[in-house]
């Protein structure tokens, strides 16, 4: 009891299955076959539905609230879970209060969920976990859909929470610079199996975690290749603090090339309402995107991402100012014409899959192509994304991760000037979120510009090159994305998430040591050569 | 009307959709007024007025078919019972807050699982909304004539339709199993936390309604 229990993995290695059998949804609503016994909170969960064992204390935070949501008020979703237990009114109304005081939320009993930002919505189902008083709190990566800092925020409360209540709590979390170090013991799951158990700074620093695509945090891998003193370093504040004082500073490296010669995507003095909205979704935005370029699209929830994309792709009309897209303004250009230009990769695939077969699919935005060229495109496509086995599928039966790559497949297989990638990494585990980088390199080169609307601060530093800040659907900022001090300060000022090694060159700077570093290689090499002697 | 207990509110829409279906002319142009005047107030005016073009040919079609028919008055109040009811369901949806519903429709002693199945499904809609416009979107992307002539159009909308379910079921699935980890189970009775307190101004209100309602039925009669 009270353990609090980090449960990590690659994706599709069984963490979700696994939270799933502990309160009985495996098997009893998922199917298959359970051989063996699952023991939670003193109940078998054999035995018992998922209503049953949620009645004897254990509860489940899902991954995004806003698919769980039952009502429309604060108050009356937390009341739900006491509702089902046939509580009598009164001590309805003290579980809520309780709950909604615990997440901070107690002001907001009378608002409507939807009208929540994502932390609020992640605190409200949490309080919604916690009227129940359960015993045993699951969490399936709570914060997928939260950018960095109020994922720490959550991440945090919880574990305080359980830490307050002495309860047991289950987490499985792609975020594990912050999640190891608020948990007692950490597992890792790979193919279905538990790998490894133990405390969780001697988990991570296992090197078979990371080859197994586990996201071991940056600062970690740096800690463990420069053999710092233990405990490990988890975040970019303990790396920092556990390298010793050093010898020699560097001079920033040279300026990344400046992209090529062609704009491939142009917004003037853009802005853009949506008619039921009583503020521009998007508000004089100007920018060029040059061909090949790779640029992060950054801002808070409601900050008008999406909708620049939109506009971007020429599936909005800009209210005011113009969009031009490979030459054409998207205004008056027929959307035939500008859907061979522009690409969008949404965050859930499931959404972008139209057709009955996997090869039809990546097809389908080929039609006016001669059959041999539409032919070579869909097979180097089907290749380059390892879809070859998948062929003849019907895209609707295959995995998360498989759906993903049919839909960046078919996207890709038009050549677009412009691609969006919206929130690519969600759910992603590290070698996959490499491979989406090395991707995105990729066409780059092949003269694609990415956009890329991303939380992953990993994602941005190694994918991208230059960062937009939206905030309230203005353009605040406009940076590249470096690894000097100046460049660093200069994204934390404008609140762009810094990767780890962003983060600790820029704690190593203000300590008196300049360094240039963006990835782990670098930041290990410069550290080291400080250390010799000058 | 927002602040007011949604007793009164089902009261009222029940008497205005009465009167819309069976006082003729007047019951209609009562019901127009009415949604119009509650829409107008809810701030959310021109976006509900925007479904009314959606119904327009079902409205000209059936206006039209009584005209041919040598009642012209009556298909002009045919065609205009149509656009009334929508736009009363309209203003209702801008007015009608879910969990009241609920309450509301359990003090009338319909089941819960029934209330709260159709509030559920009337939530989902709009999330099946943004669905649609996703994958729209991404047809229109793939240069698929989803905005073109209507033949055509209505061929492509229609491949729309099979992963819209499947989206939609998969959404159902996990607000489903959302609940069930929540210990809901239809088996059990369970407790309804509720804010329905009659005041003065409910009282009026459903008064109110029964007058109106009491009027359709004396012009009925």
């Amino acid at each position: 009891m009270g353990e609090r229990v980090l449960v990590v993995g690659p994706t599709g290695s069984g963490k979700s299955t696994l939270l799933r059998a502990l309160i009985g949804l495996v098997p009893h609503v998922s199917g298959g076959d359970l051989t063996g016994d699952v023991e939670v909170a003193g109940v078998h969960t054999r035995g018992l539905a998922p209503h049953d064992i949620a009645a004897r204390g254990v509860a489940l935070v899902a991954q995004d609230p806003a698919e769980t949501f039952v009502a429309d008020r604060v108050a009356a979703e937390v009341a739900f879970g006491p509702e089902s237990l046939a509580l009598p009114e009164r001590e309805v109304d003290e579980r809520v209060g309780e709950a909604l005081e615990a997440v901070s939320l107690a002001s907001a009993a009378r608002r409507r969920v939807r009208e929540l930002s994502g932390g609020e919505q992640q605190r409200v189902a949490i309080a919604a976990a916690l009227a129940l008083r359960p015993s045993v709190l699951l969490m399936d990566e709570p914060t997928a859909h939260l950018d960095e800092a109020t994922a720490r925020a959550i991440l945090e409360l919880v574990a305080a929470i359980a830490r307050e209540r002495g309860m047991t709590l289950v987490l499985s979390e792609h975020r594990l610079g912050i999640a190891a170090c608020l948990v007692t013991r950490a597992l890792v799951i790979a193919q279905g199996r538990l790998v490894l158990d133990g405390a969780p700074r001697g988990v991570l620093a296992d090197p078979s975690v990371e080859r197994l695509g586990v996201p071991v945090p940056r600062s970690t891998l740096v800690a463990a290749a420069l053999a710092l003193p233990a405990p490990l370093a988890l975040t970019p504040q303990e790396l920092v603090a556990r390298v010793e004082a050093l010898e020699a500073a560097w001079a920033p490296p040279a300026p990344p090339p400046a992209p090529e010669a062609g704009t491939a995507l142009r917004f003037e003095h853009v802005t853009y309402a949506y008619r039921s909205a009583e503020r521009p979704a998007v508000r004089d935005v100007s920018f060029a995107l040059g061909h090949g370029e790779r640029v992060a699209l950054i801002g808070p929830t409601g900050s008008g991402k999406s909708t620049l994309a939109r506009l971007a792709l020429g599936l909005r009309r800009a209210d005011a100012g113009e969009v031009t897209l490979a030459g054409m303004r998207t205004r008056s250009t027929p959307m035939s014409r500008l859907a061979g230009v522009g690409g969008l990769v949404l965050q859930d695939p499931t959404r972008q899959l139209i057709a009955e077969r996997v090869e039809d699919e990546v097809a389908s935005g080929l039609a006016g192509l001669p059959p041999s060229e539409r032919r070579s495109r869909v097979e180097r496509e089907i290749e380059r994304f390892g879809l070859g086995p998948l062929r003849t599928r019907h895209p609707l039966t295959l995995s998360e991760g498989q759906r993903r790559r049919v839909v960046l497949a078919a996207a890709t297989a038009r050549r677009p000037a412009v691609l969006v990638l919206d929130e690519p990494t969600l759910g992603q585990d590290a070698r996959q979120r490499d491979a989406l980088a090395r991707l995105v390199a990729d066409l780059a080169a092949e003269g694609t510009a990415v956009l890329a609307i991303s939380h992953d601060p990993e994602f941005v530093a190694d994918a991208c090159e230059r960062a937009l800040v939206l905030r309230e659907g203005s353009l605040v900022a406009d940076l590249p994305i470096g690894g000097t001090p100046v460049q660093l300060r200069a994204l934390a000022d404008a609140a762009v998430p810094l990767s780890d090694v962003g983060a600790a060159v820029l704690l190593l700077s203000r300590r008196g040591t300049p360094v240039a570093a963006r990835t782990v290689d670098e930041l290990v090499a410069r550290v080291t050569a400080a250390r010799a002697p000058v | 009307m927002k602040r007011i207990d949604p007793r009164a509110q089902l009261a009222w829409l029940a008497a205005i959709v009465a009167g819309a279906l069976f006082a003729g002319a007047p019951g209609v142009a009562a019901a127009l007024t009415l949604g119009i005047a509650v829409l107008a107030r809810s701030g959310r005016f021109t976006r509900s007025l925007r479904l009314v073009p959606t119904v327009l040919p079902l409205a000209v079609g059936i206006g039209l078919l009584d005209a041919f028919s040598g009642d012209p008055a009556g298909g002009a109040t045919a065609g205009a019972r149509i656009i009334a009811l929508v736009v009363v369901a309209a203003a209702f949806a801008a007015v009608a807050d879910g969990d009241a519903l609920v309450d509301a429709l359990r003090w009338l002693r319909v089941p819960f699982d029934v209330t709260f199945a159709l509030v559920t499904g009337a939530r989902l809609v709009p999330l099946a909304a943004a669905d649609l416009s996703d994958l729209a979107d991404t047809a229109r992307l793939r240069g698929i004539d989803i905005d073109g002539a209507p033949p055509r159009r209505l061929r492509s909308w229609a491949r729309l339709l099979v992963p819209l379910l499947v989206v939609t079921v998969r959404r159902g699935l996990r607000l489903g199993e959302a609940m069930e980890v929540r210990a809901f189970t239809a088996d059990r009775p369970r407790t309804r936390r509720s804010r329905m307190r009659w005041r003065r101004r409910d009282l009026v209100a459903f008064g109110g309604a029964l007058v109106y309602l009491s009027a359709v039925v004396v012009m009925v009669l």
